[in-house]
C-alpha cells in the first residue's frame, strides 16, 4: 500500500519544485528573449517570443558597438541608449581592483588571526559582524564630503576604496575559516627550510587554499559589481558602474527595451558564471561557521 | 639585552598586529572614522553649498525627524516591508529546503537554478522586471488576462507599489534562506528522524519538535541577515522608478535618506537619518548577535 503513495509523492514534489523553477527563471528567460528582439517588437501586444526574423543581436550591437549601426547618432543624441561600454569598463576595473586589494588585505589579516594567538579574538569576530551591519547608504554622507574634498569625485578610486573596505571584513572571516583548515606543519616545514612567514604563506599555504581563495574572491567581486547607492553618489558619470545603467532607462517613452534586456544580460554574466562554477565554494563561504561541524 | 635581541623581542610581540594592520587601516579610515564623523555631524545643521561652517543644533535633527508624521510613516513602511518580505522568504525558503532535502533527484540542479537571482545586481533585477510588469504590453498582464484576471499597473499604480517591491525582494532573496535551511537540514542526524518515524510521528510533529529546534540557530542567523539587508532597501526601488515611486509610495528609509540629501543638501540632517537607519539595524542586529554569542554559536 505504501508504494503508490511514494510515487505520487515524488511526482508532487517535482511538480512543486518545477513550478518554483519556472517562477524563478521566467524573468531571466524573458529578459534574454527581450534582448534578442528588435526594439519595436518588445512592446507589441500580445507579446511575441521572437522577432519576425528570429533572434537578433541588434540590441547587443546597439550597446557594445553603436558605431556599427546606421543612424546611431540619432538615438545616442536622444540619450535613449547609454554609453554602455563606459559602464562595463568601469565595473570591470573597479570590481577587479576591489577583489585584488581585499584579498591581499584579508589574507594577511586572516593569517594573523588564524596563526597567532590574539588577545581579543572574540572582540574581533564581533567587530566583523558589526561592520556588516553598517548600511552602505549611511556611509555615503561622510564619504561624499570626503570624496569631494579629496578631489576624488567620480573616479575609480572613489569606489574602489569603500568597496575594499566593505569587502574586507567578510573576506577576512572567510579566509580565516579556510586557513584554519590548513595544517600549520606545512608552513613550519617551509620555514625550517629557510622561508620567511610571508614567503611560506605565498608559496605553500595559499596554493592549498585555492578553492577558498576563489570563493572569497567571488564574494569581493560581487560586492563591488552589484553595489548601487555608493556608485550613484560618488561616481555618477565618468566612473559610473553597471548598476547605474538602470537609471538610464527610466521613463516609459522612448526606451529601447531590447537594450534594457541586453544590458541586464551582460551585467548578469559574471554573477551567473560564478554561481554556476563556484556554487559549492560560495555556499560554503556563506554558511561557514553557521553549522556545526 | 643586546639591541638585536631587543628588536627581535619587539618584532615577536608586534609582528602579528602588523599583518592585521593593512586591513584594519583601510576599514578604519574609510568606514569607522567617516561614520564617527557623521555621528558628530548629525548634531549639526550644515548645508555645505550655502553655509561655510556647520551650526550646532544638538538633538534638533533627531527630534524633528522622529516627531514628523511622514517620517514615522516611512519607518513603518520600511518595517512592514521587512516583515512581509522576510516572512515570505522564510516560508518559501524553508519549504523549498525541506523539499530539496527529501531525496529528490536532480537536487543540485534545482538548487543552482534557485540560487541565481540571489547573486544578481538588485538594480538590474528591477530592470529585468520592468518590461514584464508593464501595464499595457507587459507579459505578466498578458498571462494574467489569459487566465481571466485583469492586468494591473504593477509599476504605475500607487496602491500596488508595496506589493511589487515585496515580490521583487522575495523573488531575489528567498534562496538565501533556502541555503541556510538546506545546510542545517543536511546536518540533522538521520537516526533521530527515523526513530521518530518509528514512534509514529507525522511530518508536522517532526517539523515542530525536531527539525525547527535543530535549525533554530541557522534560522536566527538567516533572519538577522535578511532583516538587516531588507531594512536598507534602495536598489530595487530606484531601479524601478528612479525615485520614491508613484506618490512616493516606495519611500523607504534608504530612499528617503538619498532623496532628502539630494534635494536639500542638508548633510547634518541626512546624517541623522542615516543614524536612525543604523540604530534600527543595530537594535535588531545586536539583539540577535548577542543571543548568538551567548549560545556560543559564533
Amino acid at each position: 500500500m505504501r508504494k503508490p503513495n511514494k510515487v505520487l509523492l515524488s511526482w508532487l514534489k517535482h511538480a512543486v519544485l518545477l513550478s518554483g523553477v519556472i517562477v524563478v527563471s521566467f524573468p531571466l528567460i524573458w529578459t534574454v528573449l527581450t534582448s534578442l528582439k528588435m526594439p519595436l517588437d518588445t512592446v507589441v501586444y500580445p507579446p511575441v517570443v521572437f522577432s519576425k526574423g528570429g533572434p537578433t543581436l541588434y540590441a547587443y550591437r546597439q550597446l557594445l558597438f553603436p558605431k556599427s549601426i546606421v543612424g546611431a547618432q540619432m538615438w545616442q543624441k536622444a540619450g535613449a541608449v547609454p554609453d554602455f561600454n563606459k559602464y562595463l569598463m568601469n565595473s570591470v576595473v573597479v570590481a577587479l581592483s576591489t577583489t585584488i586589494f581585499s584579498l591581499v588585505g584579508a589574507a594577511l589579516a586572516a593569517y594573523s588571526l588564524s596563526r597567532f594567538r590574539f588577545r581579543g579574538m572574540r572582540a574581533i569576530a564581533f567587530f566583523i559582524v558589526l561592520t556588516r551591519m553598517l548600511p552602505p547608504i549611511a556611509l555615503i554622507i561622510p564619504l561624499f564630503v570626503f570624496t569631494v574634498r579629496l578631489g576624488l569625485m567620480d573616479t575609480h578610486a572613489a569606489l574602489i576604496l569603500p568597496y575594499t573596505a566593505m569587502a574586507l571584513p567578510l573576506a577576512t572571516w572567510m579566509l580565516k575559516g579556510f586557513l584554519d583548515n590548513v595544517p600549520v606543519e606545512l608552513e613550519e616545514a617551509a620555514m625550517i627550510d629557510g622561508c620567511t612567514r610571508l614567503r611560506s604563506l605565498w608559496k605553500v599555504v595559499l596554493p592549498l587554499m585555492a578553492p577558498g581563495l576563489s570563493a572569497t574572491a567571488v564574494f569581493s567581486f560581487l560586492t563591488a559589481w552589484n553595489e548601487f547607492p555608493m556608485a550613484l553618489m560618488l561616481a555618477p558619470n565618468r566612473a559610473a558602474t553597471l548598476p547605474l545603467v538602470a537609471m538610464k532607462f527610466i521613463g516609459e517613452e522612448g526606451v529601447y527595451w531590447s537594450s534594457v534586456g541586453a544590458a541586464a544580460v551582460i551585467a548578469s554574466v559574471p554573477p551567473v558564471v560564478f554561481i554556476l562554477f563556484a556554487q559549492k565554494y560560495m555556499i560554503r563561504g556563506l554558511t561557514m561557521g553557521a553549522t556545526k561541524g | 639585552m643586546s639591541v638585536l635581541r631587543q628588536t627581535w623581542a619587539l618584532r615577536k610581540r608586534v609582528g602579528p598586529y602588523l599583518w592585521f594592520l593593512p586591513a584594519f587601516l583601510v576599514v578604519f579610515t574609510i568606514v569607522i572614522y567617516p561614520m564617527l564623523w557623521a555621528l558628530r555631524l548629525s548634531f549639526y545643521s550644515w548645508n555645505p553649498i550655502r553655509q561655510a561652517s556647520p551650526v550646532y543644533v544638538g538633538l534638533r535633527n533627531y527630534i524633528e525627524l522622529l516627531g514628523s508624521h511622514s517620517f514615522q510613516e516611512i519607518i513603518l513602511r520600511t518595517i512592514l516591508l521587512v516583515v512581509c518580505s522576510v516572512g515570505l522568504e522564510f516560508l518559501f525558503g524553508l519549504g523549498l529546503a525541506l523539499l530539496l532535502n527529501s531525496g529528490v533527484r536532480g537536487r543540485s540542479i534545482y538548487t543552482t537554478l534557485y540560487l541565481i537571482p540571489m547573486v544578481l545586481t538588485p538594480s538590474i533585477v528591477a530592470l529585468m522586471w520592468k518590461p514584464i510588469l508593464h501595464t499595457e504590453w507587459g507579459v505578466l498582464n498578458y498571462l494574467l488576462e489569459r487566465i481571466g484576471i485583469s492586468g494591473k499597473g504593477w509599476i504605475s499604480d500607487p496602491s500596488l507599489t508595496f506589493i511589487t517591491i515585496t515580490v521583487l525582494t522575495v523573488w531575489q532573496n528567498m534562496a538565501f534562506v533556502m541555503l541556510f535551511m538546506l545546510a542545517g537540514l543536511q546536518s540533522v542526524p538521520g537516526e533521530i528522524l527515523d526513530a521518530a518515524q518509528v514512534d509514529g510521528a507525522n511530518l508536522l510533529q517532526m517539523l515542530r519538535s525536531i527539525i525547527l529546534p535543530w535549525l533554530a540557530p541557522l534560522i536566527a542567523i538567516a533572519l538577522l541577515f535578511r532583516v538587516m539587508f531588507t531594512l536598507r532597501t534602495f536598489d530595487v526601488v530606484y531601479g524601478l522608478w528612479g525615485s520614491a515611486g508613484p506618490v512616493n509610495r516606495g519611500m523607504v528609509l534608504g530612499i528617503y535618506l538619498y532623496e532628502r540629501l539630494k534635494q536639500t543638501w542638508h548633510v547634518g540632517f541626512s546624517a541623522s537619518v542615516a543614524y536612525i537607519l543604523l540604530l534600527l539595524t543595530a537594535v535588531l542586529g545586536i539583539g540577535f548577535t548577542i543571543s548568538l554569542f551567548r549560545r556560543g554559536e559564533v
